[in-house]
């Protein structure tokens, strides 16, 4: 199960910071809204299925918060990940269309560190699975 | 205080509650994950005395088996190698050639491979942290 549920967050993460991103640079003031209306919407779900990927990821793993080995390179990532997700989520439901764009460039840039912990995350989990 | 908040741009006070959101919930998530790790414990069979500690490394070869097994297999047989997800190593009865095809090439849906990752030194140096566990 959270070889399945982990895998939405990330990818929602990703595809998050690709539309926020493309908003952000595209010229035109209406498709630039849908961009960053698509963004908001799928770093809202990207936060709300982290919960889904951490409680089967602790679960199967006897509710262990850090351990040893490669099961602690992936909570080294995944807990400040999930946290800075959580934290840029609800900034964006604060501020909605209100940020300033110098304010969105900071969102932006804390949105590729959220995004790198939580593939970096990934990887790791990858590697406990696979073995090779 | 509340002049100082009034004066603070709208986006860094959204900021601030976000980083109070996260770590509320995720102060939250470790508070239930400690509860059911006591949970758990409770329910599992008491440990035999002898198994209840990493046991004692006798050499060299066997102290980097012991390093290569908590960064590889700990997290399936434990860091003492009780067994959680993957089973109990103490008294493994199987040959060291048995070991070593199990190691490189896993077990179809219950062990991932590692022919590719730990190379036949390593193998070694985790037979030999094997062969301690009695």
């Amino acid at each position: 199960m959270h070889g399945g549920s982990t895998h939405f967050p990330i990818a929602l993460v990703l595809v998050s910071l690709l539309f926020d991103m493309s908003g952000y640079v595209w010229p035109g003031e209406a498709r630039r809204r849908e961009l960053h209306t698509v963004g908001f919407y799928l770093i809202l779900l990207g936060a709300l299925s982290s919960f889904g990927a951490v409680f089967s990821g602790l679960a199967i793993s006897k509710w262990t918060l850090i351990g040893t080995g490669l099961i602690a390179k992936h909570h080294l990532f995944v807990w400040p990940g999930v946290g800075l997700m959580i934290a840029l989520a609800v900034w964006r439901i604060i501020v909605g269309d209100n940020a300033s764009r110098r304010a969105f460039a900071i969102y932006l840039a804390a949105m590729v560190v959220a995004s790198a912990l939580i593939a970096t995350a990934g990887y790791w989990g990858g590697e406990m699975l696979i073995g090779n | 205080m509340k002049t100082f908040v009034k004066q603070m741009p709208f986006e860094l006070v959204a900021a601030a509650i976000g980083i109070g959101v996260a770590s509320a919930l995720l102060g939250a998530i470790f508070g239930f994950a400690l509860l059911m790790q006591r949970h758990v414990a409770h329910q599992s069979p008491p440990a035999l005395e002898t198994r209840s500690s990493p046991p004692a490394i006798t050499n060299a070869l066997a102290e980097q088996g012991r390093h290569l097994f908590l960064m590889n297999c700990a997290h399936c047989h434990a860091d003492d190698a009780t067994g959680d997800e993957g089973p109990d190593l103490h008294g493994v009865r199987k040959s060291d050639a048995r070991i070593t095809a199990i190691i490189k090439n896993g077990i179809k849906g219950e062990m991932p491979k590692f022919g590719q990752k730990l190379k036949d030194e390593d193998v070694g140096a985790l037979i030999a942290f094997l062969r301690t566990l009695k």
